[in-house]
This record gives C-alpha cells, sequence and structure tokens, in this order.
C-alpha cells in the first residue's frame, strides 16, 4: 500500500529586490521578483513500512519537500497524499498520524524534564493518562532514557536530547516518522545509538521512515532505498544495493610514506595528488582490493594512512554528471 | 480543551524558571510605582485625601495607576509582538504548524499562563502600594475583587490579541517592532498614565470605544472606582473587542500562513 503519492511537486519560493538603474544606483522603490525554484517538479511514491533516505547536498530541496510532505509549507504546484491526506489542507488531522524529528530544531521544552514534556506531548495528541504511561514506560525503556528522562532537558547531551526527541514523537504511535538530518551535530557513538534504534522502529513497529541527512553512514545503515535530490529535482531514485555497488564503491586513501616512491597505477587504483611523500589515491574497491594497493609500496615505509568514502556532495555530482551526460 | 490546558499547564511550569527575573520585576515594578506616588503625592497637594482632580481623589489615582502599570508589567506586549514576528521572520513557525493544535489557541494559552505566573507575583505588591500606601478607594467592596481580576485577566487577553496582530505584520514586513512601538504608547499615554475623564471632551468617546479602553483605563478605573454598572461596561466591552480582534488576527493568520518561509532543515 502506497503511504506517499507525490505527483510533479513544485516548490518556489519568491523574494524581492531593489533593480539597479542604468547608472548602477540601486532604484529606491521599484523592486525585482526573484523567483527560487526549491523543488522542481518531482515525483515519487513510497510503500508502507519502506525506509527511505532523502538526500542531497545544501540547498537541493529535501528539508522543503518534508515540509510540504507534513503540512508545514504549501506547494507551488502538484499533488500530495499522505497516509491518503492532503497535507496543506488536512494538516491537524494527518499530525495525529506522523511524527517529525528535525535535527536543527528542538520542539521540546528545555527548561522541563523530558518526563514533563512526554505529558506535554500526550496532552496535545489526546492520549489517555494510563496509556500514555505505558508507553512513555515502553519507549523510555526502548530508548534507554530512563536514567536521564526526569532531568531539564537543557541539562541533557545533545545525544541524549535527539533520543528524547524521537520518544516525543513517537508517543502517539505514528505511522510514519519524518527525521530531517537527525544526526546532525552528534559524535560517532551517539550517531551509531540512534541509527540502530531508528532501524528498530522501522522493523519491530513497522514504521515507515523517510530520512533525510547529509551522511552516507546514516543512510547505509538505515534505509533500503534512495532518493538523492539535487537543485530541486530528483537526480536518482534506486535500491541503496545499487547505489553502493555503482558509486559508493570508492574509497580515498590518502598515505605519508618515509621516502618518496613511484607508484604506479593500476587497474581501479587511480592517484590523485602525489606530492613529496604524500600520496592521495582512489581506489575502487569493486574492481581491486586494499591489498592491492599495499603492494604497490613497501609496509616499512608507511608513516600513516587514513582511508575515507567518497565524500556524498562528490558522489551527487558524478551522479548529476552523469545524467547529464 | 483538555489539550490546551495541558498546554497552559506546561507552560505555567516552565515560567517556574524564570521566578528570579519576575521577582526583579516586581522590585522594579515597586519602585516606579513609589515614584509616581510621590509625584502624583506632590500634585493633590498637602490636603491630598479630600482633594478631587476630575473626579478622582488621591487613592483612586494611584489604584488607577498601579492597575495601568501593573497590567503593562505583567502583559509583557513588546515580547508578544517579538516573539510571532520572530517565528514568522525566522520561519520557525513551520515547526508548530505540525502539531494537532490551533496555532492561535496555542499562543494564547502560553502567553496566559505566563500572565497568570506574573500576576501571582506582582498582584501582591499593587496591593501592598495601594493598601499600605494610599488606602482603599471610598468605594472599595470586598465583593468587587473577583469582578476586577477578571477584568485584568481579560485585559491580558485583549493585549495578546491586539499584539498579535502587530506581530502577524511580519508576515508582509521584515520588523514589526515600529507598530509594537506605536501601539504601545498610545496605550501608555492615553489610557495607563491619565483616567479617560482626563482628556478633552472630544477626545474622550474616541478612547472610550477603542481597545485602549478595554485593556487599560477600563480595568484600571473599575478598581478605582468600581460600580456594578462600571463593571458591566467595562466587559462588554472587553469582549466585543476580543472578538473583533481575535477574527482581524485569524484572517491575518489565514492569508500569511500561506507565505510561510521555511528554507533549510
Amino acid at each position: 500500500m502506497k503511504v506517499i503519492e507525490v505527483n510533479n511537486l513544485s516548490k518556489e519560493f519568491i523574494t524581492k529586490k531593489r533593480i539597479t538603474k542604468p547608472n548602477g544606483k540601486k532604484a529606491l522603490f521599484k523592486k525585482e521578483k526573484i523567483i527560487k525554484k526549491a523543488v522542481d517538479d518531482i515525483s515519487f511514491s513510497v510503500e508502507e513500512g519502506e525506509a527511505l533516505a532523502f538526500i542531497g547536498p545544501n540547498g537541493a530541496g529535501k528539508s522543503t519537500t518534508i515540509k510540504m510532505l507534513t503540512g508545514i509549507l504549501y506547494p507551488t504546484s502538484g499533488s500530495i497524499k499522505v497516509l491518503g491526506l492532503n497535507p496543506s489542507k488536512e494538516r491537524v488531522k494527518l499530525s495525529y498520524q506522523i511524527g517529525t524529528v528535525f535535527g536543527q530544531k528542538e520542539q521540546l521544552w528545555v527548561h522541563l524534564s523530558a518526563y514533563d514534556n512526554f505529558k506535554f506531548f500526550g496532552s496535545i495528541y489526546d492520549i489517555k493518562k494510563e496509556e500514555l504511561k505505558k508507553r512513555i514506560d515502553n519507549l523510555a525503556h526502548i530508548f534507554e532514557i530512563e536514567s536521564f528522562m526526569y532531568q531539564p532537558v537543557k541539562s541533557l547531551s545533545l545525544g541524549q536530547r535527539m533520543k528524547c526527541e524521537m520518544v516525543a514523537s513517537l508517543l502517539h504511535n505514528p505511522k510514519m516518522l519524518f527525521f530531517d538530518e537527525p544526526t546532525i551535530g552528534l559524535d560517532p557513538i551517539a550517531k551509531e545509538t540512534l541509527r540502530k534504534l531508528i532501524k528498530k522502529i522501522n522493523k519491530e513497529l513497522g514504521t515507515t521512515i523517510l530520512f533525510t541527512s547529509h551522511d552516507v553512514g546514516d543512510i547505509e545503515e538505515v534505509c533500503k532505498r534512495v532518493i538523492i535530490i539535487n537543485n530541486g529535482k530528483i537526480v536518482l531514485d534506486d535500491s541503496m544495493r545499487n547505489l553502493k555497488y555503482h558509486h559508493l564503491n570508492k574509497k580515498i586513501v590518502e598515505v605519508n610514506l618515509k621516502k618518496s616512491v613511484k607508484l604506479e597505477e593500476k587497474e581501479g587504483i587511480t592517484i590523485l595528488k602525489a606530492k613529496d611523500t604524500l600520496y592521495k589515491i582512489e581506489v575502487d574497491m569493486n574492481k581491486t582490493s586494499m591489498e592491492e594497493l599495499m603492494s604497490l609500496f613497501n609496509a616499512d615505509d608507511l608513516q600513516d594512512i587514513t582511508i575515507s568514502s567518497t565524500p556524498l556532495e562528490d558522489i551527487i555530482k558524478n551522479i548529476y554528471r552523469g545524467k547529464d551526460e | 480543551m483538555n489539550k490546551y490546558f495541558g498546554v497552559f499547564k506546561t507552560s505555567f511550569k516552565q515560567e517556574k524558571d524564570t521566578l528570579f527575573d519576575t521577582v526583579m520585576r516586581a522590585i522594579t515594578f515597586f519602585i516606579i510605582m513609589y515614584i509616581f506616588l510621590q509625584l502624583w503625592g506632590y500634585i493633590y497637594g498637602e490636603n491630598g485625601t479630600s482633594q478631587v482632580i476630575n473626579g478622582y481623589s488621591l487613592p483612586q489615582m494611584i489604584w488607577y495607576l498601579t492597575i495601568g502599570e501593573l497590567i503593562t508589567f505583567t502583559a509583557k506586549h513588546s515580547q508578544i509582538t517579538r516573539a510571532i514576528s520572530k517565528e514568522i521572520i525566522s520561519g520557525s513557525i513551520a515547526y508548530k504548524l505540525n502539531k494537532p493544535y490551533n496555532y492561535y489557541l496555542y499562543n494564547i494559552t502560553t502567553f496566559m499562563a505566563k500572565s497568570c505566573f506574573a500576576l501571582i507575583f506582582m498582584l501582591p505588591v499593587a496591593v501592598l502600594i495601594g493598601g499600605v500606601f494610599v488606602g482603599f478607594p471610598s468605594t472599595f467592596v470586598v465583593a468587587q475583587i473577583l469582578p476586577c481580576i477578571i477584568s485584568i485577566l481579560l485585559s491580558h487577553l485583549l493585549n495578546w490579541c491586539l499584539f498579535a496582530i502587530v506581530g502577524l505584520l511580519g508576515f508582509w514586513c521584515q520588523d514589526a517592532s515600529p507598530f509594537d512601538w506605536i501601539v504601545s504608547k498610545f496605550l501608555m499615554l492615553l489610557g495607563m498614565f491619565f483616567p479617560i475623564e482626563f482628556f478633552p471632551s472630544w477626545l474622550q468617546p474616541a478612547i472610550r470605544y477603542s481597545p485602549i479602553y478595554s485593556i487599560m483605563s477600563g480595568p484600571a478605573s473599575l478598581v478605582a472606582n468600581f460600580s456594578w454598572e462600571l463593571f458591566g461596561q467595562v466587559i462588554l466591552s472587553q469582549i466585543v473587542w476580543i472578538v473583533i480582534l481575535i477574527l482581524i488576527g485569524l484572517g491575518l493568520y489565514n492569508i500569511g500562513k500561506r507565505k510561510v518561509v521555511s528554507n533549510g532543515g
């Protein structure tokens, strides 16, 4: 069953700027309209129980799309159906069935404890007292927040706050959860914990998840399907498996050797930069292995090594370039 | 309504964190009122208690001013404008729109919780200033306490309705504070400082039928010069203005919310 259906969705933001006269001076009153297309004619659908990553660089239009899906922003054109409802016309009705977590915007009252916040959310979602208590206990156990949920939110770490944010957004048993960059600013351990919890919600509670992030790790761990958006347009809509095979297979290896050597390129190994004893190498894991790379130089000469994935921005650029070609 | 009772309770609880600020405001309120007390004492002269200016004796004048200042101190109208216009201009209003409540009712409820919290500290100070320094007005009856409190609470509600409209201008302009300044100065000059009887006769009807009367002059003169007839007049004007201002505000909000701009995550 489809829980989200988006057809030809567009959103324009209009700003006004004072026009510049031929003599170079700015006009006092006359303004010109500047139309920025944040989302440009996108269509997609999401099945019930799916975990979908919605990714793209800054300003790509992913948050704007989420805000339209949750009824916060009005689309300029196109149609949206979320759980059979039109978000901009049936916003309140929809809000009972969805949950939202915005990594860059707290929804908790910071001077109060997380527990008081849960009681507040219980009252706005019309949850009965006894039922609310059961749900808080259950979620507090799943999210392991029992030890700090009675402390004021302002005294919690970012990771603890995000856990509480997630509990607050799950109290009313939503059918869908929208996560907008929930791991932003978290340390690797907190990120990992949160990813596991999101996965758990999706698997155990069967909640449909729509997830935006800049972090490839988030997407790899949580989602089975990926939509990449850039300049307001969908660049790619594919399974995580395909994306991994075609685009997340390249690693960047930076090595610092004791002495300068002449490295030779092989299939799947590309020298991106070589300066004195520093080398930056791209390794295509579909074509070669790390062992093959290590055989290019003497291991005793190795002073330092760093291995990283290709940045998401570069992957998107590559995909986008590929589409253009 | 349970929902909004929950919002009221949470907001009231959160206000406990501002206890120190509220106590400091109460002290400032006391100091300002003490200065006004000296000023009006000088104007009324040595026979202050028997002297009457425009129908107001010194105790009535001080009670009028005390209630006017009390409403100004506890309603904190510039915060109403600032909070709403800031939410609109920054786009953070968007995050409140995805919850199952009415944005307008939610804000009224949180504001009334804050006002009630502030009143708990300020009202005793007001009673202390009036009761101890000049005594109660000659018209005072115990039965007027509840009607006066109702009128003061309605005045707070009206304050919110009026300044929320100013804040909603944030949908169309980048800074609503100049409008806030103008409206608050009108309230201060034509309502808080002087009773309506102190103004020229040609100006009095304009004040009487404006929100200034319902917010300031009405509740303040009700305390200073209570009668059941005046109570009926003040309450009626307050209810009429609440309905009018809520309708205007909701109209502006419904037009403006389509203009919500919220970029980024």
